[in-house]
Parts: C-alpha cells; sequence; structure tokens
C-alpha cells in the first residue's frame, strides 16, 4: 500500500513532455498553464469551474513563495502536470510543487555588472517545449534548461548587450522554434522578431521590425533615423494555427518623444505585425500610432477571437492600444473593422476609415512641456487584457483621466546610453516601487478594470480604483474575473456586472497575470504580488 | 548630459518626472553626501528604476556636481527679515498651534521642521499670503460621517479603492470606505491668510525665522 502510494506520488510530481501538439490544444488541457498566455489565442480565460462566483468569497491562501529580489516582480507562471516554473528577476527560475510551493529546483543566471534595461531588470516569464525551458535574459541571450534538473543545456548570444539591447519578454514556441525578440527602444536599438531552432538554438529566420535599407518600410524613417530606431519587443504575441500567422506587437520608435528627429510613420513601431510562422515574412502590419511622438509602444496582448461584425462573423484580433483607441481587425489581412477611444484621450480626432489617427497637431511634446491625455504609460499597457467566451465581453485594466507634460529636446545617439529625446513629467508615477502612501486625487488619473463590448467599443461597466494598475486579468468559466492593483489588492469581480465579490490585501504591486490551474479536480488561482507569490483554492491546503 | 540621462526620469530640470523624485529640495532622501551621491548614480539603487551608469568617474563627478547646484538656488537665497523677531512672531501667532516644528506642534499642517530647505523664500511669502493658491495633498483633510453617526475628521495620509488612514489629535486611523455614509476630501487649505495680520517687515521676519528652518540647524 505504502509503495504505490509512492509510486502515485512520483508520477504525479514528474513533468510529461510537453509536445508541440500539447501546446496547439492547451485548451484541452485546462488544469495546466502551458504557456505565458495561457494557448496561442491569448484570451487569459479558464474554462475551469469549481470556483464559481457563489463560492469564490471561500477562497483559502494555500501557498506562498518568496522571492528576494529587488526588482519588479512580473512573471507569469507556467503550469505542466503539477509543476509550476517561473522566473525570478533578474534571470532566476524556479520550478516549484504547485499544489505546495516547495520548490524541486532554481537555476541562476550569472549578468555582467553592468547592463542596459530601461525600466528594471525584469523578466516575464519562460516558454517549454518537449523537456526544455526557455528563458530571455537583461544581457541579451537565449537560454534552453532541462525542465526536469534545472541544468543548463545551451545558451546564446541574440544580440550585443552593449550597445544597449536587452531581452524581458517570454518567448513563444511554434512547432519547433522559439520566437523572440529585443527590449531597448529607449536606447537606440534596431529592433527585430526572430526565430530559433528549439534544438539548438540556430536561427530560423529574422525580421527586422525596423526596416533595413532596401527592406519595405525603410523609406518611412526620414534622416536616416532606421539607424537607431527602436522597435522593441518585450511582450509574447499570438499564434493562429490556421493562418499559420504570429502575431506581435512592436514598441515605440526613438528617440521616443522626438519625432522630428525622426519624419515619417516609422513602420512598423507602434504597430502589430503578422509574419509567417514558417518564414518570418510579413504577411500583413497594421500601424497604431504611425511616427509615434509619446513612447506608445503597441506592446500589447494580441487577443485572438470570433466576432459579429456587422452581422458576419469574423475571425479578429481585439486591441486596446497604449493611445487610448481600441481596434478590432481581421487578423487574416489586418483590415481595420473598427475602432474607438476607450479612456479620455487628447491626441487625436479619432480614427479615419483605416483606422489611422486624425491627429490633433498641437498634443505632442514641446520644449516647454504639452499636457497630453493619455500620459505616457498610456490609457493601457503590457499587462494582459481577458476575452471571455462566456460573456463575449473584452475586459482590461485601463488608466483613466491619466495625463503626463510631455518636453521634447534634439539628441545625438551615444551607444549605450538614453536615447530618447526629451523627458516626461505625471502625477501618476510610473511605478509604486518607491511610493507607499497614495496622496494623490481622481482628478490626477485613476485605475478601472473597464469591460468593453468588441462588437461596437463600447465599454458595458466599469470597477473604479483608486490608483492605478499594472495587473493581468483572468476570466473564468464561471463568470469570475480576478485582477490585481498598484494598492495589492487582488480580487474577483463578477465578470457579468462588475461586481465585487472577493479581495485580500497582498500588500505589494501586482505586475503579473492571474493563473489558474487543477491538481485532482481541485482548482488553484496564482498571482504576484511585491516580490512574493501567492496561491489561493477553496480547499484547506494540504 | 544630465538632460539627456537624467531628465528623461527626473524632470528637464531636475524637479521630478514621470519616474523619478525632485532632485532640487536640497536634501536628498537616499543619502546626501557627496559620496552617496556618487554610489547612486553609479550603481543604481536596487530594486526602483534608478540604474548605474557605466560612465567615467570624472562624469559622474560632474553629474554629482550639477545636482548640487540644482539646489544652491534655494540654498543661497537669503531671507531679508530678521530671524529673532520671526521666531517671536511664530510664538505669538500660535502657529504652532497646526504645525509641527522640531518635535512639538500640531499635525493640521505640513511639518516645518525643513521647510527652509523644502521651499523657496518666493514659496514661504506665498503659502502666507495665499495659502489656497497651492494646497499640496499630503494636507489635505478627510471629512465624513461614518455609518453609525460618528463624525471623522483628520488628514488623509493614505488612500486606496477601499480604505482611507488619517491621522487627527488622538492620533493614527484606518476606516473601511464600506463604513463610511459619506465622506469628502477637504482641498482648501485650513490656514487663512496672514496678509492682513502681520506688518510687510512682519511677514519678512517671519519668513526669514521659516527659510532658517532645516534639519541640522540653520544657517
Amino acid at each position: 500500500m505504502r509503495g504505490t502510494a509512492c509510486l502515485a506520488l512520483f508520477v504525479q510530481v514528474a513533468a510529461a513532455q510537453v509536445t508541440y501538439d500539447r501546446l496547439l490544444n492547451a485548451g484541452k488541457e485546462p488544469h495546466n498553464w502551458l504557456t505565458y498566455h495561457g494557448s496561442y489565442a491569448s484570451q487569459h480565460h479558464t474554462t475551469l469551474n469549481e470556483i464559481t462566483r457563489e463560492n469564490v468569497g471561500r477562497l483559502k491562501l494555500n501557498w506562498v513563495w518568496q522571492g528576494r529580489s529587488l526588482e519588479k516582480f512580473e512573471p507569469t507562471s507556467l503550469v505542466v502536470d503539477g509543476v509550476m516554473y517561473f522566473t525570478e528577476p533578474p534571470n532566476n527560475v524556479y520550478a516549484v510543487d504547485a499544489r505546495t510551493g516547495r520548490v524541486f529546483w532554481n537555476y541562476r543566471h550569472v549578468l555582467p555588472e553592468v547592463t542596459y534595461a530601461c525600466c528594471g531588470k525584469v523578466n516575464r516569464g519562460l516558454a517549454i517545449l518537449d523537456h526544455t525551458l526557455y528563458m530571455t535574459t537583461i544581457d541579451a541571450k537565449l537560454v534552453a534548461l532541462d525542465a526536469r534538473t534545472g541544468k543548463r543545456k545551451w545558451e546564446k548570444v541574440i544580440a550585443e548587450y552593449k550597445q544597449g539591447y536587452s531581452m524581458t519578454v517570454a518567448p513563444l514556441i511554434v512547432k519547433d522554434k522559439v520566437i523572440i525578440g529585443p527590449a531597448g527602444g529607449e536606447l537606440g536599438i534596431r529592433g527585430f522578431l526572430a526565430a530559433y531552432d528549439a534544438k539548438t538554438g540556430e536561427q530560423a529566420w529574422r525580421f527586422n521590425t525596423v526596416p533595413q535599407p532596401g527592406e519595405p518600410g525603410n523609406e518611412t524613417w526620414g534622416l536616416e533615423s532606421w539607424k537607431y530606431g527602436g522597435g522593441s519587443v518585450w511582450l509574447t504575441g499570438s499564434y493562429d494555427p490556421e493562418l499559420n500567422l504570429v502575431f506581435w506587437g512592436i514598441g515605440n520608435p526613438g528617440p521616443d518623444w522626438n519625432a522630428a528627429a525622426r519624419p515619417g510613420d516609422n513602420l512598423y513601431s507602434s504597430s502589430v505585425i503578422a509574419l509567417d510562422a514558417d518564414t518570418g515574412k510579413r504577411k500583413w502590419h497594421f500601424q497604431f500610432t504611425p511616427n509615434d511622438a509619446w513612447d506608445w509602444d503597441a506592446v500589447q496582448t494580441p487577443v485572438l477571437t470570433e466576432v459579429d461584425v456587422r452581422g458576419e462573423k469574423r475571425k479578429v484580433i481585439l486591441w486596446a492600444n497604449r493611445n487610448g483607441f481600441f481596434y478590432v481587425l481581421d487578423r487574416a489581412t489586418g483590415q481595420f473593422l473598427h475602432g474607438k477611444a476607450f479612456a479620455k484621450q487628447t491626441w487625436a480626432k479619432g480614427l479615419d476609415d483605416s483606422g489611422r489617427p486624425i491627429r490633433n497637431p498641437d498634443q505632442v511634446p514641446s520644449p516647454q512641456g504639452t499636457v497630453i491625455w493619455p500620459g505616457v504609460q498610456g490609457a493601457t499597457n503590457w499587462y494582459a487584457p481577458s476575452y471571455s467566451p462566456v460573456t463575449g465581453l473584452f475586459y482590461l485594466s485601463a488608466w483613466e483621466d491619466y495625463w503626463s507634460t510631455y518636453y521634447t529636446y534634439p539628441q545625438q545617439y551615444e551607444q549605450g546610453k538614453w536615447y530618447a529625446g526629451g523627458s516626461v513629467k505625471a502625477p501618476v508615477p510610473a511605478t509604486n516601487r518607491e511610493e507607499v502612501n497614495n496622496k494623490r486625487s481622481k482628478s490626477a488619473g485613476y485605475g478601472a478594470v473597464r469591460a468593453l463590448d468588441p462588437k461596437t467599443g463600447n465599454k458595458v461597466w466599469d470597477f473604479v480604483m483608486s490608483d492605478v494598475s499594472d495587473s493581468g486579468l483572468l476570466t473564468t468559466a464561471t463568470n469570475v474575473l480576478f485582477s490585481g492593483n498598484r494598492e495589492g489588492h487582488f480580487f474577483a469581480l463578477d465578470a457579468a456586472t462588475g461586481k465585487l465579490l472577493w479581495r485580500r490585501y497582498l500588500g505589494g504591486q501586482v505586475l503579473s497575470s492571474p493563473i489558474s490551474y487543477a491538481i485532482d479536480g481541485r482548482q488553484y488561482v496564482t498571482i504576484t504580488s511585491g516580490a512574493a507569490m501567492f496561491t489561493f483554492s477553496l480547499h484547506d491546503p494540504e | 548630459m544630465f538632460r539627456a540621462q537624467c531628465g528623461a526620469c527626473h524632470g528637464p530640470g531636475g524637479a521630478g518626472g514621470a519616474a523619478g523624485p525632485d532632485l532640487t529640495t536640497g536634501t536628498m532622501k537616499r543619502g546626501n553626501s557627496d559620496e552617496s551621491l556618487f554610489q547612486i548614480v553609479s550603481k543604481g539603487i536596487p530594486g526602483t528604476p534608478m540604474p548605474g551608469y557605466g560612465a567615467s568617474a570624472k562624469e559622474i563627478w560632474q553629474v554629482v556636481a550639477y545636482l548640487r547646484t540644482l539646489s544652491i538656488g534655494k540654498a543661497a537665497e537669503k531671507a531679508k527679515g530678521n530671524v529673532e523677531r520671526g521666531a517671536a512672531l511664530y510664538g505669538q501667532h500660535k502657529c504652532g498651534g497646526c504645525h509641527e516644528l522640531r518635535g512639538e506642534g500640531g499635525w493640521l499642517g505640513p511639518s516645518l521642521s525643513n521647510v527652509g530647505a523644502e521651499r523657496s523664500i518666493g514659496h514661504l511669502y506665498a503659502a502666507l499670503r495665499e495659502p489656497n493658491r497651492d494646497v499640496a495633498p499630503e494636507t489635505w483633510r478627510l471629512r465624513g460621517k461614518t455609518k453609525a453617526g460618528a463624525a471623522v475628521m483628520g488628514v488623509r495620509i493614505n488612500e486606496d479603492t477601499f480604505s482611507y488612514q488619517y491621522r487627527d489629535a488622538r492620533g493614527l486611523h484606518s476606516v473601511a470606505k464600506s463604513a463610511l455614509q459619506q465622506a469628502e476630501l477637504v482641498t482648501e487649505s485650513a490656514m487663512p491668510s496672514y496678509s492682513a495680520k502681520l506688518t510687510d517687515t512682519e511677514m519678512d521676519d517671519l519668513v526669514a525665522f521659516l527659510a532658517n528652518c532645516r534639519v541640522g540647524g540653520g544657517r
């Protein structure tokens, strides 16, 4: 009897191979969370149904994992057959028992003393294929680890970090390739999206997000500004297996606030690109913010679903952009179907019929400073929205009535130094790592969990908060919506109405997306807050 | 170098930006010595967005020297009044009834123990003449009533989606928003204007006294 129980326990915690087939069909194993966004459609939705609106008020804390890093804790975990994998910033990897939080192994990547990350040495998470975990690093490497032992299999230098390149993105695995890109939009990099062989790390293809001379789009960078154009990649994209297209949001053009230094649309910055997953060739692109003067990276989650558009069912991407507009695009062609502002914005009169913004000409950075809505962090940003197939609604963390004063000045590029061509002042800080007290008023900007109707872009409900939120969202098949906020709350709302159902004060800012998984029929929900990770379920911990 | 590397976060003049605090107050929270500033600029502050700069030691000392000039304006200002007469006026007008100074005084207004380093002379005159012109959020008051009928009145020191934290004469309090039947933030200053209560000379003397209120002693 004892022998059989031991064997059962061993089988339970040994991770089975994560084949590409399993990634393709992630929806069929809702008890696991196999990719950064949960599945290729990136809906941040779970079909697990043990937790409901009626019982979520009885959630219990099951375990806490405490990190020891002072860097912002932004990873969204993977869960594979009872083992949870995540990164601790800057580039440490942990495998823990998803039931109890007990550590199996950890890996520490050694970084050089001086590196070039704009906004903290963060890491957003891992990808897994077969028995290999993949991580990008602050010194612009791709590292492959054995998921069973935590031992490094190989690492590959992807870009020269001393030239201002870093990597923070959780990779996306498609077939036998690992797809990643560099950060560094404020350091004059030339961005790209590239695929590497999952076994060897050899480059399979590369797409320049800032096109080189001779490549289409290079002509949209006047004054040879393509040389330090930015176009970073710092959030994981989505994949449509039927179209065989990867969709990716691209960062701001550089210098951030001196658009006069780069006349032209600056393709493919602040755009979504759709590339053939096998060849990396561009199928289509859509630019949200041409000649972006505000640092409004289009680095958001491409949410794939089907929506009724004028009586016809279309395969779309839903996109709430940092620039304050919500877009619905046909994902086969990139055609703009409709869009409208989802938060207060003053920089554009609206969108024309092709989705291009009609700008207010004086709402640009100036030497003496211009007040513009939304502020530099955007009306929303990289933290994951959620689409619920049950309610048909699209949910996001919105920064409402949030503005900044934007300044511009000319600047020469110097390797390894900030190349932003200006600065910004905002009453709401970029992060609350320093601030422990919120002494602002609503007129400085506030946060809300906002539900939009994808058919119209209209707001359906708001859950209004005092401070803003950098937290991702998760919806469940039972209409529970989980999110956190900068104040340190983790809470559950009714996804149909926005009513608050449950909350816990965890004490640290929430900078990742909640995930849900199950083991032996028990549903768990995990979130990070501060430098720790918390897991809840309806059951007493074991 | 400051404007290009530091300005993006600390603002073009160093007075605070979207990610970095005000560097012009004359008091650096993390360490005020030249050595501390050198360490912070070269190594950064772990756990915050402040990165380290791999610039040469000479370049970093240049930045530190420049940082000092940002607050020299305030430090070099000389108030024209008489500090001793100003101290007497402070007592006579019972400013300590609302303001804390060197450990003594009230809680309704901001502490004045370091106001000489934190505020320019011009600001001190303006605060005495037109206190409502620039009321800092730190001084806003919470006024309301609990569902049980008890009055709530104090200086708001923190707020989140579900609660307020405030301070009154009795001490520190935390109250759930759901426990309040009514609540408002009073953003007008509780301080009256002193334009009519002080002669020009007295105003100069009081400002001179306040300009001399610095942690670590006046000049």
